[in-house]
Order: structure tokens, then C-alpha cells, then sequence
């Protein structure tokens, strides 16, 4: 029964497959100046999606390019009035009170972070809201206001404890989270336990206050120290690769669906780390490829064009006409960095969690209906204006 | 109807309603009768039904793999996945109708909409209302952190400007300093502000940069290469009388806090649809890195005004407009195309249109003329 019950995972599909698809929508994206973005980040959504199996059953992505379109337009124009606004006080309040706008915009830009969490909660909740399995959608309640309030009252107190409380606002987070999760009608539970998350932090502290130590041992005068800030650092990056790692099992691990469904997952911090020293390895060959091949491939066009590259005429061409080659080559560059992000180092990040996921109980998975209709359809815009979740 | 189906091997492929999370094993047919082709469906429980060909998409985007998901509307997560060759051959041989796009409700009305309405909020923010509140803020500056401020972007002014040659120098010869004030005093006559004006000239003879700047806290600067260009002390005075009109009308601070909150705007917007920001920055200063036109008018107006309350003609301004737009003219590519101003012949021309007061007593005595071009020694 045991063995019937538990259904596993995997990601099909090659990675050379997904590039095609990450170059052709890059392509597009650019010779649009971005606006084919939308529809880009849908078609490698899906992609993504489909190629998730659990139990031999596919995933399915179902958001449409022009939802996020909307829920762009939408969360531009709310945040550029809200950062407007307060911008222009805060700069006015700043100029006034210590004569320059540098603390004015400082503060404007930390006043973004609850619009941040807010966009995060909005954002999960959409991809959650058209994400299928099994021909049933998940969803999630709305609670983006309440998220952000929690998520600024938990980042305060971390703040405030010098990071003793970091664990437990994960915690809470990810609680309140998938507390407001469903698969179709069953709700999601959570059971994972705080003092479970102390120990792989307690790692990250200990590299922490180390280094701080070694610093101030270093600004004390004592020349060794710098070995112990090299070694304590080190140790530091480590340390906090393996608390995301190790969190995100715990955290996850710990969620229910309905009565008897768990799932646990089980990803291992050297693997996450060389997908991520390799897949950026591997983005940094690429990009560096792709420009020399586009330059080369200018270079060929414009000694077809004129026997002799007359370098001075640059200065003469019209600067729009400079502008926009620049801008081209600006949105060339940052895109394809992060589709070929998506490619390298996101999808092999997932196929190696995938890997490692299994679902317990799943004998009476078959007996959840579909929930109630929680389309939502411009909610993703916020999450798109601060290019969340890894750009996915 | 068709026994294609019963003939072959049989055909198999998991089938979600939509409705249930149930995983079904069903039997695919294709049947082609009287009323079309369809893709027969035969469920474990004994029953059937039949998606008509023409409905039946694959989903589009699927990663390449055994399991291939298809349907026939995106609202409906009704699927029937395949994950053998007979099943995919099946699907295959339904022709290449299945590629076409998923029946959903049409979006695209609709975010046309949102899109202009989203266009017309955005500049109806940036173009009129953070420049109606940096007026209605900068009414309200305190005078002394002004000057303060003034002071600083002085300095960044200096520094900016001299670029690989150093922070530029102030000219300090003593009879030029005097004929300048005195200049300063007649054209800022009956003008009321709470701050003294600052009128200095800075050597600019390294790498001349032509022009005049106020910035907050009434600091007004010439660059010596425009008082070269002059012909007469009129033509100096009636630049002095344009930016004394930024200075009266708040245009600095104005001008710092509107820029301010449209680049940060800017920032967000466009880093997002990227992922960087460095067009933000050329984004920014192209929109905010001169005054508006409609601050360079009333700039304009009040020197017109100005001028011939106290008796100068303002065709002066016209008059120097026209000699400098011939050196800028003269420079090149990008820089030509960034300081030409759009309108400068209305201006011109409007300097013209005002109309001279009766010759009176020039500008400047030729001899204070003559000490304040040698000003930079």
C-alpha cells in the first residue's frame, strides 16, 4: 500500500531544447524593445511546466501573455504614482532637513520593500492560481496585504535580534503562505517545526559573528586576522548556501494537502552549488559568444555595406538612430542573461529538486474535485514589475 | 461509421476531466462519420464520448518527452495525455490542425484598454502632476537649506564641468567683479527674494562650455567663453535677466525635485522589463536634463519684462540667442543634437516681438564693458 501511495517526480526535457526556445523568445523580446516579454516568459513557463511530471502526470502552465501584460500596466501605473509621490516628499522633507536628496530617496526606496512583499504574495498566488495538475488548478486565497505587513513586522524583529529571529520568520512565512494554498478543494496544511531550522542557521551565525569578530580583531591591529576574516567569510557563503538549501527542505517537507497527503523533497547543498558555479560558467560562455558573434556578424554587415568604415561618420549619424542601436544591444544583454539564467542554472535547480520529490499518501488523491473558480486574471503584474521568482 | 479504430492495435492514453483529479485510462479512436472527424474517447466505466478534430489542440510549448498533454479549450482543464509512440502516431495523424492555437476568451480588447489608460495615467503623472506639486513644494523651501543646496550643485557644477582639466576656477579680478555687480544690480532691481543673488564667472578658456546656469539658493553662473561671445553688455545682461527668471520662478529646486521622482519612476519601470538600469539613467536625463520648455518661456517673459522696466532692449536676448545657435551649430553630431534647442527661433523671434524701450544708458560703461570681458585675466 505504502509503495502504491507514493508517487515521484521528474523533469523531462533537455536543457538544448529550453535554450532554443530561451534564444527565440530573447530574439523576439528584443526586436519588440520588450515587449514580447510577456508573452516570453509564458511560453518558457509552460515549457517548464509540462516538463514537470509527478506521478507520470504533467504540469500545466495556463497564464496568458496578455493577463500579465494588464497586471504589468496595472502595477506601473499604482507603484509609479505611490514611488512619485513619495519620492517627491521625501526628497522635498530631505532637502529641507539635511540639504541634500540623498536620504530622501534612500527612504523612498526602502518604502518599496512592503510593495515588494506584497508583489511576492501576488505573484505565487497567480502562478499558483494557473498552475494544473491532473487537470485541477491550484489556488491560493488572497492575503498579499496581510503577507506584506508580516513580512516587514518579521524583518524588523530579525533586524532588531541581529538575525536570531531569521528562522522563525521563515517560518511564519512560509506558514501563512501555504495555509492560504489549495489543490483543488483541499487546502494545504503545514507541519514543519521552527526548532528544526536553528540548527543549519545556527551555522550561518556562527560565520557570521566569526567574521565580524576577525574584523574587528583586524582594525585592533592584529595582522593574522585577516587569515580568520578569509577563512570566516568563506565558511560565511557556505553556510548561508546550505541554510537556503536545507530551509527550503525543511520548509517544504513540511506542507500537507487535505488529510494524508505530504510531500518531501530532499535537495543537497554541493549539488546546488555546482549547478550554480557551472550553469553560470556555462551563461557567462554563452553571452560572451553570442556578443562576440554579434559584433562580428555588424562588422561583417557594415563592411558589406561600405567597403570603408568611416568611424568618424558615427558622429554625424543621427542619435536616435545611436540610441536605439544601444538600447538594442543593452536589451540583447540583460535579457539573454536571464533567459540563459532560466536555462542553466533555473531549470537545472528544479529538475535536481524535482529528483528528489516524493508524494506520500497519494492513494486518495483521485477523490479531490476542482475548487472554486480563483481566476484572477492582471493579478501577476506586481511580481512582473520586480522580475520575481527568478524570472520564471 | 469508420472501423479504423477496432482494425488497429488498440490506442491508449490517460484521460482528466477537469472536474476530478482522477487519472483515467481510456481508449483514443479516431472516427471520421457523417458529422466530421473525432477523436473517440472510450472510458474504463464503459462509457464514451468524442472530441470533435477540429477542437482538439496540443498544448503549446510542452517540453519534449514521452507525456504530451492535449485539449480543446484552456478554460476547461479537460486533458488527454499521451505517453507511448501509438498514442503520439494518433494524435499525429489528426493533422497539423492541433498546433493552432487554444480556444480561450479573447483578451486582446481589453488590454488594449488597460494599455492606453495605463499610457495616458503614466503621462499624465510624469508630464503634469509631479511638475504641478514640485511647484506647489518648491513654494515652500526653506531659503537657508536652499542655499545649502545651491551651494552643493554649485560645487557639482564646477566639477562636472571642468571635466580631465579640473574644478573649474572662479574669475576674481576686482574691476570686473564691480562692473559685473554693478550690471546685477540694475537688471535684479525691485526683484524681492530671501536669499542675496550670487552672480560669479568661471574659466571655461581650457574647454569652453557657452552657457549660463542658475541653480537653487539664487547662485547664478557664467561661463567666461558667453561673456566672450557677446557683442555688447546687453546681450550679458539679457541673459542675466533669463536666469534671474529661473531664480524668481523656483525653477532649480522645482526642476531637482520633479527630476528626482520622474527618474525614480523611470527606474522602476524600465528596470523591470529588462532587468538593468542603465537606460534608466539616459531615459532620465533625457527627459529631465534641461528645464521644460514652458520654464524656459516664462524664464523668457520675465526677462523681457525685466529688462525693459529698467531700460535695456530684450532683443538683446534675441540677438545673442541668434549668435550662439551659429557656434552650436557648428558643433557636432550627438552634442549638436542634445544643446540646439527645438525652439529657439519662437524665442528669438518672441525677444523681437516685445519691442525696444528708447536708447537710455547702456548696460555697461565701455569701461566696465572692457573689465568685465577681463574678468579671467
Amino acid at each position: 500500500m505504502a509503495t502504491n501511495d507514493t508517487l515521484t517526480a521528474q523533469m523531462d526535457g533537455g536543457r538544448g531544447h529550453l535554450l532554443a526556445l530561451v534564444f527565440k523568445t530573447t530574439a523576439l523580446t528584443v526586436l519588440t524593445l520588450g515587449l514580447y516579454s510577456f508573452w516570453g516568459r509564458t511560453r518558457i513557463r509552460r515549457w517548464i511546466w509540462s516538463s514537470l511530471r509527478v506521478g507520470g502526470a504533467p504540469f500545466e502552465y495556463a497564464g496568458r501573455p496578455l493577463e500579465k501584460l494588464m497586471g504589468f500596466v496595472i502595477a506601473a501605473v499604482i507603484v509609479a504614482i505611490y514611488l512619485g509621490l513619495v519620492v517627491m516628499v521625501l526628497i522635498f522633507a530631505s532637502l529641507n532637513l539635511a540639504g541634500s536628496p540623498g536620504p530622501g530617496t534612500f527612504a523612498a526606496f526602502a518604502l518599496l520593500l512592503p510593495v515588494y512583499w506584497f508583489a511576492k504574495y501576488r505573484g505565487q498566488r497567480y502562478l499558483l492560481n494557473h498552475t494544473r495538475w491532473r487537470g485541477i488548478a491550484f489556488s491560493m486565497e488572497p492575503g498579499a496585504a496581510g503577507y506584506a505587513v508580516r513580512a516587514v513586522g518579521w524583518s524588523l524583529a530579525s533586524v532588531l535580534t541581529l538575525g536570531i529571529l531569521v528562522p522563525l520568520r521563515a517560518h511564519r512565512l512560509w506558514r501563512y503562505r501555504a495555509e492560504r494554498t489549495f489543490f483543488g478543494d483541499q487546502r494545504f496544511g503545514f507541519v514543519a517545526q521552527v526548532r528544526d531550522l536553528y540548527a543549519p542557521f545556527g551555522l550561518v551565525l556562527a560565520g557570521l559573528y566569526g567574521t565580524i569578530l576577525f574584523i574587528a580583531l583586524a582594525e585592533a591591529g592584529y595582522d593574522a586576522a585577516s587569515i580568520g576574516i578569509f577563512c570566516t567569510a568563506l565558511f560565511l557563503v557556505w553556510a548561508w548556501i546550505n541554510w537556503r538549501v536545507v530551509s527550503f527542505r525543511i520548509l517544504a517537507s513540511g506542507l500537507r494537502c487535505g488529510d494524508g497527503i505530504a510531500l518531501r523533497v530532499n535537495p543537497r547543498t554541493s549539488v546546488v552549488i555546482l549547478i550554480h558555479l557551472l550553469g553560470w560558467l556555462l551563461t557567462g560562455v554563452l553571452l560572451v559568444a553570442t556578443v562576440i558573434g554579434l559584433a562580428i556578424a555588424t562588422g561583417a554587415f557594415a563592411a558589406g555595406t561600405a567597403s570603408q568604415i568611416d568611424w568618424s561618420r558615427l558622429e554625424d549619424a543621427s542619435p536616435y538612430l545611436i540610441a536605439l542601436a544601444l538600447a538594442l544591444f543593452y536589451l540583447t544583454f540583460f535579457v539573454l542573461r536571464g533567459a540563459l539564467g532560466i536555462a542553466m542554472v533555473t531549470f537545472p535547480l528544479f529538475r535536481h529538486v524535482a529528483g528528489t520529490l516524493d508524494v506520500f499518501g497519494a492513494g486518495d488523491i483521485h477523490m479531490i474535485q476542482r475548487g472554486e473558480a480563483a481566476h484572477m486574471a492582471d493579478a501577476d503584474g506586481f511580481a512582473n514589475l520586480f522580475d520575481m521568482g527568478s524570472g520564471i | 461509421m469508420s472501423d479504423f479504430g477496432s482494425d488497429a492495435v488498440p490506442v491508449y492514453g490517460d484521460f482528466f476531466d477537469g472536474d476530478r483529479a482522477l487519472k483515467q485510462r481510456v481508449r483514443l479512436t479516431f472516427e471520421s462519420d457523417y458529422k466530421g472527424h473525432s477523436l473517440r474517447i472510450d472510458l474504463p466505466d464503459g462509457t464514451a464520448f468524442a472530441w470533435p478534430v477540429d477542437a482538439i489542440r496540443q498544448l503549446p510549448d510542452q517540453a519534449p518527452g514521452r507525456a504530451q498533454s492535449y485539449g480543446i479549450s484552456l478554460a476547461s482543464g479537460s486533458r488527454v495525455v499521451v505517453s507511448d509512440d501509438a498514442g503520439l502516431d494518433l494524435m499525429e495523424s489528426l493533422g497539423r490542425g492541433l498546433n493552432r492555437p487554444l480556444n480561450a476568451p479573447r483578451l486582446w480588447p481589453r488590454a488594449i484598454l488597460v494599455s492606453l489608460a495605463g499610457a495616458a495615467m503614466l503621462s499624465a503623472l510624469i508630464f503634469a502632476v509631479l511638475p504641478a506639486m514640485a511647484a506647489v513644494l518648491a513654494r515652500f523651501m526653506n531659503p537657508t537649506a536652499e542655499v545649502a543646496m545651491g551651494e552643493e550643485h554649485y560645487q557639482l557644477l564646477r566639477e562636472a564641468f571642468g571635466g580631465p582639466f579640473g574644478t573649474l576656477e572662479e574669475c576674481t579680478n576686482p574691476e570686473g567683479q564691480a562692473a559685473l555687480d554693478r550690471m546685477v544690480d540694475r537688471v535684479s532691481a525691485d526683484v524681492d527674494l530671501p536669499y542675496p543673488l550670487q552672480v560669479v564667472v568661471l574659466d571655461d578658456r581650457a574647454n569652453p562650455v557657452l552657457n549660463a546656469f542658475a541653480v537653487a539658493g539664487g547662485r547664478i553662473t557664467f561661463f567666461n567663453s558667453l561673456i566672450q561671445l557677446a557683442e555688447s553688455p546687453e546681450e550679458v545682461a539679457a541673459v542675466l535677466a533669463h536666469e534671474l527668471g529661473h531664480v524668481v520662478h523656483d525653477d532649480p529646486v522645482r526642476h531637482t525635485l520633479q527630476s528626482a521622482s520622474s527618474q525614480a519612476v523611470l527606474a522602476v519601470l524600465i528596470g523591470d522589463l529588462t532587468g538593468g538600469g542603465i537606460l534608466t539613467g539616459v531615459a532620465g536625463q533625457a527627459l529631465t536634463s534641461n528645464y521644460s520648455r514652458g520654464a524656459e518661456t516664462r524664464a523668457d517673459d520675465f526677462a523681457h519684462g525685466q529688462l525693459t522696466a529698467t531700460g535695456l532692449p530684450p532683443s538683446a536676448l534675441g540677438s545673442f540667442f541668434e549668435r550662439a545657435r551659429d557656434v552650436w551649430g557648428e558643433a557636432e553630431g550627438l552634442v549638436a543634437h542634445f544643446s540646439s534647442h527645438p525652439q529657439l527661433a519662437a524665442r528669438i523671434e518672441a525677444s523681437a516681438g516685445v519691442g525696444d524701450p528708447d536708447i537710455g544708458q547702456p548696460a555697461l560703461t565701455p569701461k566696465d564693458w572692457q573689465a568685465l570681458r577681463d574678468i579671467c585675466g
